[in-house]
């Protein structure tokens, strides 16, 4: 539709949740109408202009570093937002953001794991999995999940599509977790949104990684798959360039009327009126519209009223290892290299007092292409070195761990003292590692080793965090019954607001060990059929 | 010398400019990967000079050695540069061509199923 001065809906974002959204509301009837700060790439983007792995300039961007850490390489990309248009100003060593001011968001890097919270992992939350659960069966069949059905308890089964086939470096890890003799260790075919199905446009062409973007737009982003089916329709516009400053209300009043924005191209400030506003802009991004929204009504930011907004900031402790599996040397690639992590793995690490906690991960083979084992080779005089690098190509093995968050008031994040480029304020983050989520890593890393021993590992490279790079963000406007304990109800409606929803990670009172992904997803079906709901009861009302 | 590969100085300085491909060449010279390397100067100056880390290598290299003048380098100039230079180049001799072939990876970009 042409650039309207007013909408039904107004959401947010395009990632995650706001694709959803903006799909299942379309399609409903209403007047829609996304706001998203960054442009759209061009089509060929991950296919030209930044493709994976070594393709183009042998994988050198601007920001490589010389030496660099083979794990960080996931955190180099052109396409991450720096300090001077992020939501914060990325101090050094501070808590690390990664965002992406783009069509699709945080998706246009995404891996795609697309995995349920268990029943267990619902306690917390202000609903059950029951709840849930149709709606991640719906956005299983929307964005097209491989996988396997396993009967875990501890990882509820989808509808999947058939996944791409184990390679040896995998079964070599089945067996080494199979060896363990653990009853509650797992190493099962990974749960991602790809386009496994042979012979599509779209279908998975095995660039052996999807962290770096997919050319053929094989795993899901709502550019993709979602928006063709909408774009066209007379009620829905997807307004790009468009950063929302604050929302707009009479002060003190319990009722929106839309959002101010900046369009990014050309610095003006526009309106637009909206009967509903939806939040899903991120974790950090979220918190800081609302606090940027404060008016003398509400000093500290709207649907802040209770203090509750930005505290228990989380993400997921995480260990990544890195190793040459022995048994693959000399081993050249006749298998689908497929797309990198086929395999999930779930297990229960033990800490010093005696109790367990869950944790989940991968095992990562992918092609070399870009060679990040050169670090591990350091040692060796070039002319052994090239003949290592040859017979170890094909045996590199990544395993990386994630546990559960901790939601800590005193992790938040807060109005910040600096402001982007455009004169927006930014939002600060206080962050500290629990000492809890030290001994979890512990226990993972020795899990992890463990495995790959089994699995005939030579040197292991292993590197841990817990300050922004697990890029799992949580927690910051949690969705509670009470007031006091979180920024949204059940239903993910502010408490102080009758026409705002937030539908972001921050909705995400306690972050499980999984992926939080297909669970925003899931919310914003759920949440787009309650949206539905009201849009109607107000009709007719107002009839 | 390529229009492309003139580099020039950083914003501020008052350095003359110099030939980053020859440069680069010089550099590769020093290193065990020249055979390879060397016929693929062009595009490793250009890759380098689009590097932030590596352009800042070259520009002090370049001041250090005088090189812009006298179109000369020594090993000793490299300095503490030769870390990351030899990195960089070391990178590129196995994300290369002749390397991703001797493993049958390559051509790269296309269907690994």
């Amino acid at each position: 539709m042409a650039e309207a001065m007013s909408c039904d809906v107004v959401i947010v974002g395009t990632g995650a949740g706001g694709g959803i959204l903006a799909h299942e509301l379309a399609k409903s009837g209403l007047r829609v109408v996304s706001l998203e700060q960054g442009g759209m790439l061009a089509p060929d983007y991950f296919r030209t202009e930044v493709p994976p792995g070594a393709t183009k300039d042998f994988g050198i961007g601007p920001d490589t570093t010389w030496p660099s850490d083979p794990h960080d390489s996931l955190f180099v990309h052109p396409l991450f937002a720096d300090g001077t248009v992020g939501s914060t100003s990325r101090p050094a060593g501070g808590f690390r953001h990664f965002q992406v001011l783009a069509v699709d968001g945080l998706q246009n890097l995404w891996n795609g794991v697309s995995v349920r919270f268990s029943p267990k992992d619902f306690r917390g939350f202000p609903f059950s999995y029951g709840t849930l659960a149709p709606h991640y069966s719906a956005v299983e069949r929307m964005i097209s999940v491989c996988g396997t059905v396993e009967n875990l308890a501890e990882l509820p089964d989808g509808d999947f599509l058939p996944p791409k086939p184990l390679r040896p470096a995998d079964r070599l890890v089945v067996s080494a977790v199979e060896a363990l003799g653990e009853p509650h260790s797992h190493a099962i075919p990974n749960r991602k949104a790809i386009n496994t199905r042979a012979g599509t446009a779209a279908s998975c062409i095995s660039t052996g990684m999807c962290t770096s973007g997919c050319p053929v737009g094989a795993v899901y982003k709502f550019s993709a798959r979602l928006l063709p089916e909408i774009v066209n329709l007379p009620n829905y516009e997807l307004r790009t360039h468009a950063k929302v400053v604050r929302l707009l209300r009479q002060p003190g009043a319990r009722q929106l009327s839309g959002v101010e924005y900046i369009d990014t191209r050309n610095g003006e400030r526009k309106v637009l009126d909206a009967r509903i506003v939806v939040l899903a802009a991120g974790a950090l991004e979220t918190p800081r519209i609302l606090f940027n929204s404060a008016d003398e009504a509400d000093p500290r930011g709207l649907a802040n009223r209770h203090g509750q907004v930005g505290l228990k900031l989380q993400d997921n402790p995480k260990v990544v290892l890195s190793t040459s599996l022995w048994k693959l040397w000399g081993k050249r690639r006749d298998y689908d290299i497929g797309y990198g992590d086929l395999l999930i793995l779930l297990s229960q690490g033990r800490l010093p007092d005696g109790t367990s906690f869950p944790f989940i991960g991968h095992a990562i083979h992918g092609l070399a292409d870009v060679p990040h084992y050169l670090a591990g080779l350091k040692p060796f005089p070039p002319f052994v070195k090239e003949r290592l690098a040859q017979m170890m190509f094909h045996s590199y093995v990544t395993l990386g761990l994630f546990c559960a968050g901790e939601p800590t008031p005193s992790n938040r994040v807060l109005p910040g003292r600096t402001a982007d480029r455009y004169g927006v304020p930014q939002v600060e983050v206080d962050f500290s590692i629990p000492d809890s989520a030290h001994a979890k890593m512990d226990a993972m890393a020795l899990w992890a080793r463990r495995v790959l021993r089994r699995a005939s590992a030579t040197s292991i490279y292993s590197t841990r965090d817990n300050s922004g790079t697990g890029i799992h963000y949580a927690g910051t406007t949690a969705s509670a019954r009470d007031p006091n304990e979180g920024v949204v109800d059940a239903q993910l409606k502010a408490h102080d607001i009758d026409n705002l929803y937030i539908c972001d990670g921050g909705v995400i009172p306690v972050l499980p060990d999984k992926h939080l992904t297909l669970t925003i997803m899931a919310l914003a079906h759920r949440l787009s059929r309650a949206i539905v709901r009201q849009a109607a009861e107000q009709d007719a009302l107002s009839a | 010398m390529t229009a492309m590969a003139k580099a020039a100085p950083s914003a501020g300085s008052t350095e003359m400019p110099y030939d980053a491909e020859d440069l680069m060449r010089a550099i590769i010279a020093f290193g065990p990967y020249r055979a390879v390397l060397i016929p693929l100067c062009d595009e490793i100056a250009r890759i380098g000079l689009g590097n932030r880390q590596i352009h800042a290598a070259l520009h002090t290299v370049a001041e250090r050695s005088g090189f812009a003048a006298t179109g000369r380098l020594r090993r000793a100039d490299l300095g503490p540069e030769a870390a990351p230079l030899r990195a960089f180049l070391e990178h590129i001799r196995f994300a290369s061509p002749a390397f991703l072939r001797s493993v049958g990876e390559w051509p790269l970009g296309e269907a690994r199923g």
